[in-house]
């Protein structure tokens, strides 16, 4: 194997992971890798060394996983009733008002300064339940609009809105739990 | 003018909505209307707008290697 083969094959288990978060299926995120991996090795020079190696891979899989949730769209769309938990009666009382009010999170930047707190929100969108994190995914990392993502899950607008409102409460009540109110944690990070 | 007063779960709701469609008059006036004379929503808003400006940059360091 020369050395390009060698630091693509390298890769390959953050791409799985990268490919899993997506698609939240073993089998799929396997054949997307592998799509993306031959495709990377059938053109070397396609790569040049414009950008960083993981970088360029990633844009390569994220088509291949687009192609993955065309090809078996009937099937993630088909589970769309799993995660009924429902996130508002958390939140919210009977009459609408919050449970627990919302808390100041402060400053964006010093957040986002941080390289610890993308990790705790990368771990918060990986905790998602299955659909919400699929379609939240499509959304925030593979940039899909919502028609795109409605056509190619079949699902309505409405229902698309339902799971992307379910999984950005839930993003934020993690953030809460694991960075904002947790001043240790932040801390210790 | 009750179509204007909506509770914190209502206005939670219409403020997530914003960031994936574009709202109706009725819709942005109520969350106006509720946000002034709210306490806990305005911080919710302001959670939602840190979001907003850290997901791309979550984008980034995913894609960019860590």
């Amino acid at each position: 194997m020369n050395d390009f083969a060698q630091a693509v094959q390298a890769l390959r288990p953050q791409l799985l992971r990268f490919a899993h978060a997506q698609l939240r299926n073993e089998a799929w995120a396997e054949d997307a890798v592998s799509d993306a991996v031959l495709a990377a090795l059938a053109k070397p020079q396609a790569f040049a060394g414009q950008s960083q190696l993981k970088t360029w891979l990633i844009g390569i899989l994220k088509h291949k996983l687009i192609d993955q949730i065309r090809r078996h769209s009937r099937e993630v769309s088909a589970t769309t009733q799993e995660d009924d938990e429902d996130i508002d009666a958390l939140l919210f009382d009977e009459t609408g008002h919050w449970r627990d009010k919302p808390a100041e999170w402060g400053d964006p930047e010093a957040a986002c300064g941080r390289r610890e707190f993308f990790e705790v929100l990368e771990l918060c969108v990986e905790k998602l339940p299955g659909v919400q994190g699929r379609v939240f995914m499509m959304r925030e990392w593979l940039e899909l609009d919502s028609a795109e993502i409605c056509k190619e899950l079949g699902i309505t607008a409405t229902n698309l809105w339902v799971l992307l409102h379910r999984a950005r409460l839930r993003l934020q009540t993690c953030l809460q739990e694991r960075w904002f109110g947790n001043p240790a944690q932040r801390a210790a990070a | 003018m009750k179509f204007l007063f909506r509770n914190c779960r209502e206005v939670t709701a219409l403020v997530l909505a914003g960031e994936d469609r574009p709202l109706g008059l009725v819709e942005r006036l109520a969350v106006r209307v509720h946000l002034q004379i709210c306490e806990a929503c305005p911080k919710f808003t302001r959670q939602v707008a840190l979001m907003r400006q850290a997901l791309p940059r979550w984008r980034a360091y995913r894609d960019g290697g860590h």
